[in-house]
Protein backbone atom coordinates (compact mmCIF):
# COMPACT_ATOMS: atom_id res chain seq x y z
CA UNK A 1 0.00 0.00 0.00
CA UNK A 2 1.59 3.24 -0.53
CA UNK A 3 0.88 6.18 1.47
CA UNK A 4 -1.60 7.85 -0.41
CA UNK A 5 -3.71 5.30 0.34
CA UNK A 6 -3.33 4.93 3.91
CA UNK A 7 -5.55 8.36 4.48
CA UNK A 8 -8.27 6.35 2.51
CA UNK A 9 -8.18 3.87 4.85
CA UNK A 10 -7.82 4.95 8.34
CA UNK A 11 -10.97 5.70 9.83
CA UNK A 12 -12.57 9.40 9.98
CA UNK A 13 -14.78 10.73 12.42
CA UNK A 14 -17.52 13.83 12.55
CA UNK A 15 -17.18 16.16 15.38
CA UNK A 16 -20.05 16.77 17.55
CA UNK A 17 -22.79 19.47 17.30
CA UNK A 18 -22.41 20.65 21.11
CA UNK A 19 -18.89 21.89 19.48
CA UNK A 20 -20.49 24.80 17.03
CA UNK A 21 -22.79 25.54 19.95
CA UNK A 22 -19.91 26.32 22.42
CA UNK A 23 -17.92 28.42 19.47
CA UNK A 24 -21.17 30.38 18.98
CA UNK A 25 -21.50 31.01 22.20
CA UNK A 26 -18.12 32.31 22.83
CA UNK A 27 -18.20 34.73 20.27
CA UNK A 28 -21.39 35.96 21.41
CA UNK A 29 -19.91 36.51 24.82
CA UNK A 30 -16.84 38.53 22.96
CA UNK A 31 -19.83 40.46 20.50
CA UNK A 32 -21.59 41.15 24.16
CA UNK A 33 -18.31 42.32 26.14
CA UNK A 34 -17.18 44.51 23.03
CA UNK A 35 -20.65 46.49 22.92
CA UNK A 36 -20.60 46.83 27.02
CA UNK A 37 -16.93 48.26 26.55
CA UNK A 38 -18.55 51.21 23.82
CA UNK A 39 -21.53 51.90 26.08
CA UNK A 40 -18.89 52.43 28.65
CA UNK A 41 -16.64 54.56 26.47
CA UNK A 42 -19.55 56.54 25.40
CA UNK A 43 -21.02 57.87 28.97
CA UNK A 44 -20.09 60.94 30.18
CA UNK A 45 -17.17 61.11 32.87
CA UNK A 46 -17.24 63.49 35.38
CA UNK A 47 -14.83 64.54 37.88
CA UNK A 48 -16.25 65.93 41.61
CA UNK A 49 -17.07 69.35 42.30
CA UNK A 50 -14.33 71.43 44.26
CA UNK A 51 -16.71 72.12 46.79
CA UNK A 52 -15.18 70.22 49.69
CA UNK A 53 -12.76 72.91 50.66
CA UNK A 54 -15.57 75.66 51.21
CA UNK A 55 -17.81 73.77 52.50
CA UNK A 56 -14.87 72.39 55.11
CA UNK A 57 -13.64 75.84 55.68
CA UNK A 58 -17.37 76.98 56.61
CA UNK A 59 -17.81 74.04 59.16
CA UNK A 60 -13.94 75.24 60.68
CA UNK A 61 -13.25 71.53 60.64
CA UNK A 62 -10.81 69.42 58.82
CA UNK A 63 -11.87 66.44 57.16
CA UNK A 64 -10.20 63.72 55.95
CA UNK A 65 -12.15 62.86 52.68
CA UNK A 66 -10.90 59.37 52.95
CA UNK A 67 -12.47 59.13 56.19
CA UNK A 68 -16.10 60.25 55.54
CA UNK A 69 -16.33 57.86 53.05
CA UNK A 70 -15.25 55.01 55.41
CA UNK A 71 -17.32 56.66 58.27
CA UNK A 72 -21.05 56.70 55.97
CA UNK A 73 -21.87 53.21 55.88
CA UNK A 74 -25.44 54.44 56.67
CA UNK A 75 -26.99 58.14 57.86
CA UNK A 76 -29.96 57.43 60.16
CA UNK A 77 -32.65 59.82 59.64
CA UNK A 78 -35.70 60.31 61.76
CA UNK A 79 -39.02 61.44 60.39
CA UNK A 80 -41.61 62.89 62.89
CA UNK A 81 -44.17 65.62 62.09
CA UNK A 82 -46.70 67.37 65.03
CA UNK A 83 -48.77 69.82 62.91
CA UNK A 84 -51.40 71.61 65.05
CA UNK A 85 -53.76 74.25 63.49
CA UNK A 86 -55.81 77.04 65.11
CA UNK A 87 -57.77 78.97 63.03
CA UNK A 88 -58.65 81.25 65.96
CA UNK A 89 -55.21 81.04 68.34
CA UNK A 90 -52.09 82.51 67.28
CA UNK A 91 -50.49 78.79 67.39
CA UNK A 92 -46.57 77.94 68.88
CA UNK A 93 -44.05 78.06 66.58
CA UNK A 94 -44.05 74.30 65.63
CA UNK A 95 -40.73 73.02 63.93
CA UNK A 96 -40.68 70.17 61.35
CA UNK A 97 -38.45 68.00 61.73
CA UNK A 98 -37.02 65.51 58.83
CA UNK A 99 -34.71 62.56 59.06
CA UNK A 100 -33.10 60.90 55.84
CA UNK A 101 -32.41 57.61 56.05
CA UNK A 102 -29.27 55.95 53.57
CA UNK A 103 -27.51 52.93 52.48
CA UNK A 104 -24.26 52.92 51.00
CA UNK A 105 -24.82 50.48 48.23
CA UNK A 106 -21.98 47.70 47.84
CA UNK A 107 -23.78 45.87 45.65
CA UNK A 108 -26.05 45.69 42.14
CA UNK A 109 -29.30 44.59 44.49
CA UNK A 110 -29.09 47.58 46.54
CA UNK A 111 -28.97 50.08 43.45
CA UNK A 112 -32.35 49.24 41.95
CA UNK A 113 -33.99 51.58 45.43
CA UNK A 114 -31.76 54.58 43.99
CA UNK A 115 -35.09 56.32 42.10
CA UNK A 116 -37.24 55.59 44.87
CA UNK A 117 -34.11 57.58 47.26
CA UNK A 118 -33.58 60.23 44.72
CA UNK A 119 -37.64 61.36 44.84
CA UNK A 120 -37.94 61.27 48.65
CA UNK A 121 -34.84 63.53 49.01
CA UNK A 122 -36.10 65.75 46.44
CA UNK A 123 -39.18 66.45 48.46
CA UNK A 124 -37.44 66.63 51.19
CA UNK A 125 -35.44 69.30 49.85
CA UNK A 126 -38.76 71.06 48.64
CA UNK A 127 -39.88 70.91 52.53
CA UNK A 128 -36.46 72.45 53.69
CA UNK A 129 -36.82 75.31 51.16
CA UNK A 130 -40.23 76.13 52.18
CA UNK A 131 -38.60 76.77 55.77
CA UNK A 132 -34.91 78.29 54.99
CA UNK A 133 -35.37 79.60 51.62
CA UNK A 134 -32.47 82.35 51.99
CA UNK A 135 -30.17 79.01 51.60
CA UNK A 136 -31.65 77.74 49.09
CA UNK A 137 -31.47 81.06 47.00
CA UNK A 138 -27.22 80.90 47.33
CA UNK A 139 -25.04 79.64 44.95
CA UNK A 140 -23.57 77.47 46.98
CA UNK A 141 -26.65 75.20 47.13
CA UNK A 142 -27.68 75.80 43.61
CA UNK A 143 -24.23 74.66 42.45
CA UNK A 144 -24.42 71.30 44.43
CA UNK A 145 -28.67 70.94 43.48
CA UNK A 146 -27.51 71.60 39.89
CA UNK A 147 -24.68 68.48 40.54
CA UNK A 148 -26.53 66.46 42.05
CA UNK A 149 -29.16 66.22 38.85
CA UNK A 150 -26.47 65.83 36.70
CA UNK A 151 -25.82 62.32 38.40
CA UNK A 152 -29.00 61.17 39.47
CA UNK A 153 -29.33 61.61 35.17
CA UNK A 154 -26.23 59.50 35.08
CA UNK A 155 -27.33 56.95 37.82
CA UNK A 156 -30.37 56.45 35.15
CA UNK A 157 -28.12 55.63 32.29
CA UNK A 158 -26.29 53.50 34.19
CA UNK A 159 -28.92 51.15 35.99
CA UNK A 160 -30.24 50.82 32.42
CA UNK A 161 -27.01 49.99 31.22
CA UNK A 162 -26.54 47.21 33.87
CA UNK A 163 -30.14 45.55 33.00
CA UNK A 164 -29.32 45.53 30.00
CA UNK A 165 -25.74 43.88 30.21
CA UNK A 166 -25.60 42.41 34.00
CA UNK A 167 -21.79 43.57 33.48
CA UNK A 168 -19.10 44.24 37.10
CA UNK A 169 -17.88 47.33 35.33
CA UNK A 170 -21.12 48.92 35.23
CA UNK A 171 -21.98 48.03 38.39
CA UNK A 172 -18.68 49.09 40.08
CA UNK A 173 -19.49 52.39 38.26
CA UNK A 174 -23.06 52.84 39.33
CA UNK A 175 -21.64 52.01 42.97
CA UNK A 176 -19.16 54.58 42.61
CA UNK A 177 -21.20 57.63 41.48
CA UNK A 178 -24.44 56.70 43.96
CA UNK A 179 -21.92 57.19 46.85
CA UNK A 180 -20.28 60.15 45.43
CA UNK A 181 -24.52 61.26 44.67
CA UNK A 182 -25.04 60.25 49.22
CA UNK A 183 -22.05 62.97 50.04
CA UNK A 184 -23.36 65.67 48.10
CA UNK A 185 -26.95 64.96 49.59
CA UNK A 186 -25.29 65.06 53.13
CA UNK A 187 -23.97 68.66 52.17
CA UNK A 188 -27.14 69.94 51.37
CA UNK A 189 -28.33 68.61 54.33
CA UNK A 190 -25.77 69.71 56.56
CA UNK A 191 -26.18 73.67 55.08
CA UNK A 192 -29.57 73.58 56.64
CA UNK A 193 -28.26 72.76 59.98
CA UNK B 1 -13.51 24.78 -11.25
CA UNK B 2 -10.57 25.84 -8.72
CA UNK B 3 -11.15 29.65 -9.58
CA UNK B 4 -14.78 29.11 -8.68
CA UNK B 5 -14.55 27.21 -5.65
CA UNK B 6 -11.82 29.71 -4.63
CA UNK B 7 -14.09 32.56 -5.74
CA UNK B 8 -17.47 31.34 -2.92
CA UNK B 9 -14.17 30.78 -0.54
CA UNK B 10 -13.74 34.68 -0.78
CA UNK B 11 -17.18 35.71 -0.31
CA UNK B 12 -18.05 33.38 2.37
CA UNK B 13 -14.44 34.84 4.26
CA UNK B 14 -15.76 37.67 3.38
CA UNK B 15 -18.86 37.50 5.08
CA UNK B 16 -17.26 35.86 8.00
CA UNK B 17 -15.02 39.16 8.35
CA UNK B 18 -18.42 40.52 8.90
CA UNK B 19 -19.28 38.71 11.64
CA UNK B 20 -21.99 37.24 10.10
CA UNK B 21 -23.35 33.79 12.56
CA UNK B 22 -24.45 32.02 9.68
CA UNK B 23 -21.27 32.16 6.97
CA UNK B 24 -19.13 31.34 10.16
CA UNK B 25 -21.13 28.90 10.62
CA UNK B 26 -20.68 27.62 6.89
CA UNK B 27 -17.15 27.96 7.40
CA UNK B 28 -17.03 25.82 10.03
CA UNK B 29 -19.45 23.13 8.93
CA UNK B 30 -17.15 22.70 5.45
CA UNK B 31 -14.17 21.86 7.15
CA UNK B 32 -14.95 20.78 10.79
CA UNK B 33 -14.66 16.74 10.13
CA UNK B 34 -11.51 17.04 8.13
CA UNK B 35 -9.95 18.86 11.43
CA UNK B 36 -11.57 16.77 13.74
CA UNK B 37 -10.68 13.93 12.10
CA UNK B 38 -6.77 15.04 12.09
CA UNK B 39 -6.52 16.53 15.48
CA UNK B 40 -8.08 13.39 16.77
CA UNK B 41 -5.19 11.58 14.91
CA UNK B 42 -2.39 13.67 16.09
CA UNK B 43 -4.04 13.74 19.89
CA UNK B 44 -5.22 10.49 20.24
CA UNK B 45 -8.53 11.59 22.43
CA UNK B 46 -11.63 12.72 21.43
CA UNK B 47 -12.53 14.92 24.49
CA UNK B 48 -9.40 16.97 23.08
CA UNK B 49 -9.62 16.79 19.64
CA UNK B 50 -12.81 18.45 20.40
CA UNK B 51 -11.22 21.19 22.55
CA UNK B 52 -8.76 21.66 20.06
CA UNK B 53 -11.71 21.82 16.98
CA UNK B 54 -13.27 24.74 19.12
CA UNK B 55 -10.27 26.50 20.30
CA UNK B 56 -9.06 26.25 16.18
CA UNK B 57 -12.17 27.73 15.12
CA UNK B 58 -12.46 30.38 17.65
CA UNK B 59 -9.34 31.58 16.41
CA UNK B 60 -9.45 31.46 12.85
CA UNK B 61 -12.67 33.66 13.20
CA UNK B 62 -11.03 36.17 16.10
CA UNK B 63 -7.83 36.19 13.86
CA UNK B 64 -9.26 36.43 10.17
CA UNK B 65 -8.10 39.38 9.27
CA UNK B 66 -4.53 38.26 9.38
CA UNK B 67 -5.73 35.54 6.39
CA UNK B 68 -3.89 36.92 3.81
CA UNK B 69 -5.22 34.52 0.68
CA UNK B 70 -2.01 32.91 -0.10
CA UNK B 71 -3.02 30.07 0.80
CA UNK B 72 -6.66 28.52 0.51
CA UNK B 73 -8.71 29.02 3.31
CA UNK B 74 -8.44 25.37 4.46
CA UNK B 75 -5.15 25.18 4.46
CA UNK B 76 -4.92 28.05 6.76
CA UNK B 77 -7.20 26.61 9.03
CA UNK B 78 -5.31 23.51 8.94
CA UNK B 79 -2.08 25.14 10.18
CA UNK B 80 -4.01 26.45 13.01
CA UNK B 81 -5.14 23.27 14.28
CA UNK B 82 -2.36 21.60 14.15
CA UNK B 83 -0.48 24.16 15.99
CA UNK B 84 -3.34 24.10 18.36
CA UNK B 85 -3.08 19.98 18.73
CA UNK B 86 0.57 19.87 18.99
CA UNK B 87 -0.01 22.09 22.01
CA UNK B 88 -2.96 20.21 23.56
CA UNK B 89 -0.46 17.14 23.12
CA UNK B 90 2.90 19.13 24.55
CA UNK B 91 4.47 17.23 21.98
CA UNK B 92 8.06 17.58 21.81
CA UNK B 93 10.76 17.13 18.55
CA UNK B 94 14.14 16.10 19.25
CA UNK B 95 16.72 16.01 16.45
CA UNK B 96 18.87 12.37 16.49
CA UNK B 97 21.21 12.54 14.18
CA UNK B 98 20.65 9.50 11.38
CA UNK B 99 22.34 11.25 8.14
CA UNK B 100 23.16 7.80 7.02
CA UNK B 101 19.95 6.25 6.80
CA UNK B 102 17.73 6.34 3.90
CA UNK B 103 15.07 8.77 4.99
CA UNK B 104 12.97 9.18 1.76
CA UNK B 105 11.83 5.70 1.62
CA UNK B 106 7.64 4.97 1.72
CA UNK B 107 6.39 3.20 4.52
CA UNK B 108 4.74 0.14 3.45
CA UNK B 109 1.82 -1.28 5.01
CA UNK B 110 0.65 -4.76 4.78
CA UNK B 111 -2.73 -4.91 2.96
CA UNK B 112 -4.16 -7.35 5.06
CA UNK B 113 -4.29 -4.26 7.92
CA UNK B 114 -7.34 -2.59 8.50
CA UNK B 115 -7.63 1.34 8.72
CA UNK B 116 -8.96 0.55 12.32
CA UNK B 117 -5.58 -1.92 13.05
CA UNK B 118 -3.34 0.70 11.29
CA UNK B 119 -4.78 3.91 13.13
CA UNK B 120 -4.37 1.66 16.45
CA UNK B 121 -0.77 1.49 15.87
CA UNK B 122 -0.11 5.10 14.97
CA UNK B 123 -1.65 6.14 17.85
CA UNK B 124 1.05 4.54 20.15
CA UNK B 125 3.42 6.14 18.63
CA UNK B 126 5.10 9.26 20.86
CA UNK B 127 3.61 12.01 20.51
CA UNK B 128 6.61 13.95 18.68
CA UNK B 129 6.97 10.75 15.80
CA UNK B 130 2.77 10.20 15.44
CA UNK B 131 2.53 14.48 14.85
CA UNK B 132 5.28 14.29 12.26
CA UNK B 133 4.05 10.91 10.71
CA UNK B 134 0.83 12.39 10.06
CA UNK B 135 1.76 15.06 8.44
CA UNK B 136 4.18 13.45 6.36
CA UNK B 137 2.62 10.31 5.28
CA UNK B 138 -1.04 10.80 5.75
CA UNK B 139 -1.42 14.39 4.56
CA UNK B 140 1.24 14.44 2.49
CA UNK B 141 3.13 17.53 3.25
CA UNK B 142 7.11 17.76 2.86
CA UNK B 143 9.63 18.04 5.39
CA UNK B 144 10.33 21.89 4.64
CA UNK B 145 6.28 22.67 5.33
CA UNK B 146 6.51 20.42 8.39
CA UNK B 147 9.52 22.19 9.73
CA UNK B 148 7.76 25.51 9.14
CA UNK B 149 4.61 24.74 11.04
CA UNK B 150 5.89 22.89 13.58
CA UNK B 151 8.58 25.28 13.94
CA UNK B 152 11.80 22.56 13.90
CA UNK B 153 13.93 22.50 11.69
CA UNK B 154 14.06 20.24 8.11
CA UNK B 155 16.57 17.95 9.64
CA UNK B 156 14.27 17.01 13.02
CA UNK B 157 11.09 16.37 10.78
CA UNK B 158 13.19 14.04 9.12
CA UNK B 159 14.81 12.12 12.36
CA UNK B 160 11.38 12.25 13.34
CA UNK B 161 10.16 10.44 10.41
CA UNK B 162 12.50 8.31 10.45
CA UNK B 163 11.78 6.98 14.13
CA UNK B 164 7.84 7.27 13.53
CA UNK B 165 8.46 4.56 11.21
CA UNK B 166 11.18 1.91 12.89
CA UNK B 167 8.61 2.18 15.92
CA UNK B 168 5.99 1.40 13.80
CA UNK B 169 7.24 -1.48 11.98
CA UNK B 170 7.34 -2.77 15.85
CA UNK B 171 3.75 -1.97 16.54
CA UNK B 172 2.70 -3.90 13.09
CA UNK B 173 4.64 -6.49 13.82
CA UNK B 174 2.44 -7.74 17.18
CA UNK B 175 -0.49 -6.41 15.01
Amino acid sequence: MTTTNIKDKLPTYKASDCVWDKISGHLDYLDKESGSNQLIEKLPGYTAPNLFDSIITRKKKKTNYLSLVKIAASIIIMIGTTLTYSYFQTQPKSTITYSYEQQIPTNGDQLFNIEIQSTEFTTLLAIKCKTSPNICGNKEYEDLYSRLKEIEREEKILKSALEEYNDPNIENHLIRITNDKLKIEKYLLNLFS
Amino acid sequence: MKIKYKNQDISLVKKCLKNDRQAQQELYNRYKDAMYTLAYRIIGSHNDAEDTLQDTFINVFLNLESFKGESTIGAWIKTILIRNAIKKNNSTFQYEDISDIDLESRFNFDDNLTGECIENAILNLDNGYRTVFILSEVEGYKHKEIADILKISEGTSKSQLFHAKKQLRKLLRFA
